[in-house]
């Protein structure tokens, strides 16, 4: 069993009257990539700026390596890396200035870390440019280039693929999956590219407004989201009713227009149009599809349950 | 915290800020003393151009440095915010008072070397270049910037307290002009009326630096000449260290980035 790097308990931030994140509870595993998905508003940053210590929770406790409390975390974010809201860097300083600021203030040995992370981060021909005369996907490689300086444990990336081009973002991806992979190293990351969400993530949280709506395993989303039959029909209620008869164990949600999303792995389509035409009910259109991670992050937040 | 100074020296020392504010200063001092060098080859009887005259701007306007102290602050660290440095720093773990302490101490350190080079600059031109004695001029106002460093660093803790707690520079000069100078002229005004506070006002660098100093053509009367008053000066810049530094850590200590 993994050990347990990052977790929170009933974690809530409130501005005012505005709950930012409320009732937080959440455990990142060694090597493991969590994927934070919402809307704007929705509390990634919130979350991520809370475990970075950069803002203090209204209510509830973060662990970090196991320790709590405000000391032991500082102790603790030592083994972190991290890029929340935008990079942070010098923007006069040269790009290699800026990551020997770091490499000096994390108190690591050896200038070659510097010349590893220019290479790491394909910006060894940009080490003299300053900062502020990098393309914005240049600024966001630097970002990520400080956030791994000092070889971190847990990193917190907030849009990381933000403003990369297709080669950056592949390049990135395939970064952290090896960090993952080989290093252990544990990612939470908000994007609103979901679908490079999907090829990074082993878990994923829901947030909606400052609630989580779902957290989920790769696996468990893939069993979900896998395969189901769209039907629409000219009486969703009967249709239902004679379903769950029939079928009592059949996973499925109504959707809007009579649309009818049944759900679970190798179901045959012809059993549902039988299933309507003994009790006289009109089917429209019937299709076999499979739910992208947008769509179930939207079907999540219209509060589309299954039954 | 070591590393973080150290860091930070890295990054004064690999920006062009404390050279463009150290050459600034200088260009200044330089116009000064060389600017009195040449009226005296070009006006006849030209009566300024002395050593007594020209030290006199900085013995009996040691707020100079107090100011000049401030402005290198605000330059060295006005970007941290803006640009999510500090931000960064505290999640690597440091935490917010040794980011504050550990600015004020790099900040100083700053100031003090581009004071030296500045001061080597105006008392070696003055020398030089303009008439009459060096001394006690020259005594004076090393004494005078002696007694007044630890006032000085105090007011720079200031600097360094607001430019982290505000986010607008603006609004922490704003705050430090207040401290500086309306506090204890408005402490002053009300010494009238109720004794206690002018004792209080007394305590104050705006105020002792500017009814307790005179120096110019017509002479030198320094508070600091008297170890009673050079004991003055030490104490309430002290004081003012002290304060401002448990401000400062009051302050930033929960503020959120």
């Amino acid at each position: 069993m993994k050990e347990i790097i990052a977790a929170t308990r009933d974690l809530t931030k409130i501005y005012g009257s505005t709950e930012a994140l409320v009732h937080m509870n959440l455990n990142v595993k060694r090597g493991q990539i969590l994927g934070l998905i919402g809307d704007n508003g929705a509390g990634k940053t919130t979350l991520l700026k809370m475990l970075a210590g950069q803002i203090y929770p209204t209510r509830g406790e973060i662990t970090l390596f196991g320790a709590h409390g405000e000391k032991e975390l500082e102790k603790q974010r030592k083994r972190i890396g991290t890029m929340i809201e935008s990079p942070g860097f010098y923007p006069q300083m040269s790009v290699e200035g800026n990551l020997e600021y770091y490499r000096i203030q994390k108190g690591i040995p050896g200038k070659e870390k510097v010349a590893e992370i220019l290479k790491a981060t394909g910006l060894h021909e940009k080490r003299r440019v300053p900062a502020r005369k990098l393309s914005f996907g240049m600024k966001q490689r630097l970002g990520l280039g400080i956030a791994l300086m000092g070889e971190p444990e847990l990193l917190l990336l907030d849009e990381p693929i933000n403003g990369l081009d297709p080669s950056g973002i592949m390049e990135i991806r395939e970064m952290l999956q090896r960090l993952s992979g080989e290093k252990n190293i544990a990612v939470i990351l908000s994007s609103h590219i979901l679908t490079e969400l999907e090829q990074l993530a082993d878990k994923y949280c829901f947030l909606y407004k400052g609630k989580v709506l779902k957290q989920i395993s790769a696996e468990d989303l893939e069993d979900e989201c896998s395969s189901y039959i769209e039907i629409q029909v000219s009486d969703p209620g009967l249709f239902t009713v004679r379903m769950e008869k029939r079928y009592p164990e059949q996973k499925y949600q109504v959707l809007p227009d009579r649309r009818i999303r049944i759900l679970g792995e190798e179901i045959e389509p012809e059993r549902f149009s039988s299933l309507a035409a003994e009790n006289g009910i009109q089917v429209s259109s019937l299709a076999v599809k499979s739910i992208t991670l947008e769509e179930y992050y939207m079907d999540l937040k219209r509060g589309g349950g299954q039954s | 915290m070591m590393n973080y100074m150290r860091s930070e020296w890295y990054r004064i020392t690999h920006t062009k800020d404390i050279y463009v504010f150290t050459g600034i200063m200088a260009a200044g001092v330089l116009l000064l003393n060389v600017g009195q060098y040449v009226c005296s080859a070009v006006i006849p009887d030209f009566r300024y151009s002395s050593v007594k005259f020209a030290l006199s701007f900085l013995t009996g306007g040691m707020g100079a440095l107090f100011l000049t102290g401030m402005i290198l602050a605000m330059v060295l660290f006005s970007a941290d915010q803006k640009n999510g440095i500090a931000k960064n720093a505290v999640a690597y773990g440091i935490s917010r008072e040794k980011l504050f302490i550990g600015k004020c101490i790099v900040s100083f350190a700053a100031a003090l070397i581009s004071m030296m080079i500045l001061l080597v600059l105006y008392i070696g031109t003055a020398v030089l270049l303009l008439e009459g004695p060096a001394q006690p001029y020259v005594g004076l106002l090393l004494e005078g910037v002696l007694c007044n460093l630890p006032a000085a660093a105090a007011f720079m803790i200031l600097a360094v307290a607001l430019g982290q707690f505000f986010e607008k520079d603006s609004v922490a000069i704003v705050l430090w002009v207040a401290v500086y100078y309306f506090i204890p002229v408005a402490t002053f005004m009300l010494g009238l009326e109720i004794p206690a506070l002018e004792k209080v006002a007394k305590w104050m660098p705006c105020y002792y630096l500017n009814f307790e100093v005179v120096a110019g053509m017509s002479g030198y009367d320094c508070l600091w000449s008297e170890p009673a008053g050079a004991a003055r000066c030490i104490i309430a810049g002290v004081i003012g260290i002290i304060v401002f530094l448990t401000a400062g850590i009051l302050m930033n200590r929960r503020k959120e980035l």
